[in-house]
């Protein structure tokens, strides 16, 4: 091992110069062509996509399942100019897309990355529908002109359908994947060239992985309180909607190499965790037509509002809350807002004045704001916030409550990629070997997320990092 | 049937040197008859009543009846599983029956050829294993109340690879897969921990063979009751609303 290396930067310098692995037996020193850092739709996208392309494929995942939080993603895909807008008679252009991503980001993203995000959108979601995925239906979210958050066709949660299509992709070809396998370096030879990674196995011990390029899909760090509190100390004792594995370590690896980050700080809180706990609220309650109420049963924001200004504006309400209120058609439409009841979440009433009585709203005035929104709805016009799409009036027999509070939802920052995926240095010029996806990196998002970019994202940006590293592999 | 309860345990006799009983290769490997026992034991006052006479005092002289070729009284006798616990739980080094070169080989006494060729920590890891296997709470233990050794979970390569592939391949293959073990839940179906969003996982990210198994479900859905054998004691049966 020691005699291959030309160089090993920062702290792979020690691992490597040490003492010999005291696990002959164990280790498993091998070679590949291209390694994944990551399992989610990021990785996945780029494992499978390195894998068409002839190149020999190790995907390495530290947590004892794969998916990342792509596997627990509940809103949708965004894409526009897709089959299934134009069956929905959506009008959409990667244009809208970009626009409605720059201005959502505040114009913090790198216009060359959300040019590429919203132009392949669409490619994207028909690649993902080739493998099996069902996305077949659109709706809206925060931020968006249009419908163009795609999901299954039962209203389900969009990450299961994306997870479940590139995990059978990934069995049919065989690729090899690894769990609880933690990458802890990345190699890099004196070229300043990547050109493999150490990888602690489930039993401590740590072997190495040759590889032609390495591509890092390995999630941002919502779940790691710590590092989110340093750019943000006003988080403290917050809840993430992230899997606990989200915890930021492949920005560490990238920054080991002189990678350059970006928009560290930006982070997302997202509105609608359920109160008390971790599990979020799909935004896309909202965008189907629940709305939200504060304790003194008052609509306070247009529901559709981005993220950071709809979680802003419940921090300032009574209790730090809000209440989503919704009827038994939503429930009826969205076959997951029923996990929401399975989970204890959901408060009911027979009429508004019940509702209120049961979730700790003021009854007189939830009953009336209900009123008010439907007669909105009715003449299509909302004085109130303005909100553009209503698409449903909240109706007996039953009404609804789901209580929401914010919580670290996902960040924006991380490693600073080009429009090909491959990683930036301090320098400006590409890491030789080093490709990124999905939430690790920065730049796409800008100072916001919308809800249904992110998985959109990462299986563009994931296919594109597939695609140069197996090219790179190819070359070297 | 014979062949079925005993073929599991090859190897953690192999490993432990008390008796080849998988497969007659070894049974023929066989180099002496002699010692081992004999240290520790006068063996005609450790034998069970009835147990006919031997003369020999080694180990690899009882794979002559105690061998899955075999049939008769040890048939519904896990003599692997006695042995192997009783030494455990008393302490037993593994060294008293067993012969091992680091890295190389790992032998029973009495026997040329051993198991895996362990490796310093590997052989640690076999060691806290096979402890924890004797008298822990965890499965492993639980499965040695049902006469399930080393090699029914792990196949011939005691350390696992990190995804737990053979292990997970023997957990299905006489569990069932997902499906079937989830037909069997008794509880709410929204709580049903083998049928969740979470799809085709594997049996080892919530069971674990050496430490305290838990559901992997409460590192999110920190509230849920998800009671899990080999866990920590289960307060309740799983809750909904």
């Amino acid at each position: 091992m020691v005699k291959r290396r030309d160089l090993l930067k920062l702290a792979a310098m020690s691992v490597v110069a040490g003492p010999a692995p005291a696990f002959a037996a164990m280790a498993r020193n091998g070679k590949a062509d291209v390694v994944v850092i990551g399992s989610g739709g990021a990785g996945f996208s780029a494992a499978i996509t390195a894998h068409d392309l002839d190149a020999k494929v190790i995907v390495f995942e530290k947590m004892p399942i794969i998916g990342g939080n792509t596997q627990i993603a509940s809103g949708g895909m965004n894409a526009a100019g897709t089959r299934y807008q134009e069956a929905a008679g959506v009008k959409d252009t990667w244009k809208l897309m970009y626009d409605d991503t720059m201005k959502g980001g505040y114009n913090r993203g790198i216009p060359a990355l959300v040019e590429v995000f919203a132009k392949n959108s669409a490619a994207s979601l028909d690649w993902l529908v080739s493998l099996g995925a069902d996305l077949s239906t659109v709706g809206r979210t925060g931020g968006a002109s249009v419908d163009r958050s795609h999901g299954p066709k039962d209203g389900g949660p969009v990450g299961p359908q994306i997870i479940g299509a590139l995990r059978n992709s990934i069995a049919k070809r065989k690729i090899d994947v690894r769990t609880r396998s933690d990458v802890t370096h990345i190699l890099m030879n004196v070229k300043g060239a990547v050109n493999g990674v150490l990888v602690k196995d489930y039993f401590g011990h740590t072997y190495e992985i040759e590889a032609k390029s390495v591509i890092l899909a390995s999630g941002g760090f919502s779940a790691n309180l710590t590092m989110v509190t340093k750019y943000h100390p006003e988080y403290a004792g917050f809840a993430t909607t992230n899997q606990p594995g989200a915890t930021g370590e492949g920005i560490t690896l990238a920054q080991e190499l002189g990678a350059q980050l970006r928009d560290m700080d930006k982070i997302q809180i997202h509105p609608t965790l359920a109160a008390g706990t971790n599990i979020l609220v799909t935004e896309a309650m909202r965008g189907a037509g629940a709305i939200m109420v504060n304790r003194e049963g008052k609509r306070f924001i247009n529901e559709l509002s981005t993220r950071d200004v709809a979680s802003a504006a419940i921090l300032k309400q009574t209790g730090k809350s809000a209440f989503l209120i919704f009827d038994d058609g939503l429930r009826k439409q969205m076959a997951l807002i029923e996990g929401y009841f399975h989970l204890g979440f959901v408060k009911e009433g027979q009429n508004p004045a019940e509702l209120a009585k049961t979730s700790g709203i003021d009854a007189t005035a939830l009953a009336e704001t209900i009123a008010s929104y439907n007669k909105y709805k009715a003449a299509k016009s909302d004085p109130d916030f303005k909100r553009a799409d209503m698409p449903r009036s909240i109706e007996p027999p039953k009404f609804y409550s789901i209580e929401v509070q914010p919580g670290i939802h996902y960040t924006m920052g991380g490693v600073l990629l080009n429009a090909t995926a491959q990683a930036v240095g301090r320098n400006g010029t590409p890491i030789p070997a080093l490709f990124a996806a999905g939430e690790v990196t920065g730049g796409v998002h800008g100072a916001n997320r919308l809800g249904g970019n992110s998985t959109s994202e990462t299986i563009t940006f994931g296919r594109i990092a597939g695609s140069g590293a197996a090219a790179y592999a190819k070359k070297s | 049937m014979i062949i079925n309860v005993l073929r599991p345990f090859a190897a953690v006799i192999l490993a432990l040197g008390l008796v080849a009983i998988s497969h007659s290769a070894f049974a023929q490997e066989k180099v002496a008859t002699t010692g081992v026992c004999s240290r520790c034991h006068e063996l005609a006052k450790v034998l069970p009543d009835g147990h006919p006479k031997v003369a020999a005092t080694g180990i690899a002289a009882c794979s002559t009846c105690h061998d899955k070729a075999k049939v008769g009284a040890s048939a519904a006798n896990p003599f692997s599983t006695r042995l192997h616990t009783a030494h455990a739980q008393a302490d037993t080094a593994c060294s008293v029956c067993h012969q091992w070169k680091p890295g190389k080989e790992f032998t029973a006494a009495g026997f040329k050829h051993g198991v895996a060729p362990l490796a310093g920590d590997e052989f640690t890891l076999v060691m806290k294993a096979m402890k924890d296997w004797a008298g822990s709470g965890n499965l492993d233990s639980i499965h040695r109340g049902k006469n399930v050794t080393c090699t029914a979970c792990h196949g011939k390569d005691l350390i696992p690879d990190s995804n737990m592939t053979a292990v997970n391949g023997q957990c299905v293959s006489c569990h069932g897969g997902l499906e079937k073990v989830a037909a069997s839940f008794k509880g709410a179906s929204y709580l049903n921990p083998h049928a969740s969003h979470l799809g085709p996982i594997a049996c080892t990210t919530c069971h674990n063979g050496h430490k305290e198994s838990k559901a992997y479900c409460l590192d999110c859905h920190a509230n849920f009751k998800m009671p899990i054998p080999g866990g920590a004691p289960a307060a309740a049966k799983p809750t909904g609303k």
